[in-house]
């Protein structure tokens, strides 16, 4: 099951983003090593919901105005409450170096292939449960 | 209704975004309709009855500068949706852009889109 959600996640991003599915490794960050901007993290978002039939919902991949909030972010940096928010609430995010440097700008260079496939699993695990439940 | 009315008193933040309209053609191509109900907010859905690429280009690049000047981390699309431009004469523009978590934080500022063979931008000033 992991196997073959990894092969389709590398498929959707090298698609998305036009580099090869050799470059597309749990540990690549989006920004910095694959080269995605903006744009392409709604690409991914989209693609993603078609590819596996599921609604992410805002902020639930992605912060979304989750460090909107004075207490979590001051002067450029994520407080320790907004790292821990981070944490409760964005539980797929790998925060240890991030958090040596906490600058708000740069959290998206820790948005990576890993981040994708842990939140994708923990979907697809619950929604199988689920349809399980159901039809027993 | 004009979101700046006055010129404030400061320079708060700067922002530049660029896009290249082929980028923005195949991202079109692919999700016109996830645009439409997850991009766009209720008055755009209205204005842009037919969402052309360059409509969508400046649109993009105009919200992508904010955020920039905002300083703000990627809101992801309900950030998107919760910003409002007012296009003025030429290619100048205004923004607003009122926080979902906090009510009393209200970004505004304006900006100018600029073209230059396939890539579209905008830059937009923040101001307090």
């Amino acid at each position: 099951m992991e196997k073959e959600i990894f092969s389709k996640v590398q498929q959707t991003l090298a698609s998305a983003l036009g580099v090869e599915e050799s470059d597309i490794t749990p540990e690549a960050s989006l920004k910095r090593d694959l080269g995605a901007e903006s744009i392409d993290f709604i690409d991914v978002i989209f693609r993603l919901e078609k590819t596996f039939d599921l609604k992410i919902p805002a902020g639930d991949l992605f912060p979304s105005h989750l460090l909107n909030d004075e207490r979590f972010v001051k002067e450029g940096m994520v407080t320790p409450e907004g790292l821990a928010e981070l944490r409760a609430k964005l539980p797929y995010l790998e925060l240890d170096e991030f958090t040596k440097d906490p600058q708000i700008t740069k959290l998206a260079d820790y948005f990576t292939v890993k981040m994708i496939l842990r939140y994708l699993n923990d979907r697809l695990d619950k929604k199988s449960s689920c349809s399980d439940k159901c039809c027993s | 209704m004009l979101l700046v009315k006055n010129k404030p008193a400061s320079l708060r933040g700067i922002g530049v975004d660029l896009v290249s309209c082929s980028r923005v053609k195949q991202f079109l191509s692919r999700h016109k309709e996830y645009v439409r109900e997850r991009f766009l907010n209720v008055s755009e859905r209205r204005a842009f009855r037919r969402l052309s690429l360059r409509d969508f280009a400046e649109l993009f690049t105009a919200k992508e500068a904010f955020f920039k000047a905002c300083g703000e981390a990627w809101m992801g699309l309900e950030g998107f949706q919760g910003m409002r431009i007012k296009r003025r004469s030429g290619d100048h523009f205004e923004m607003e852009w009122r926080s979902t978590r906090n009510q009393k934080t209200v970004y505004r500022g304006e900006g100018h889109f600029f073209r230059s063979g396939d890539l579209v931008g905008a830059q937009a000033m923040i101001w307090t």
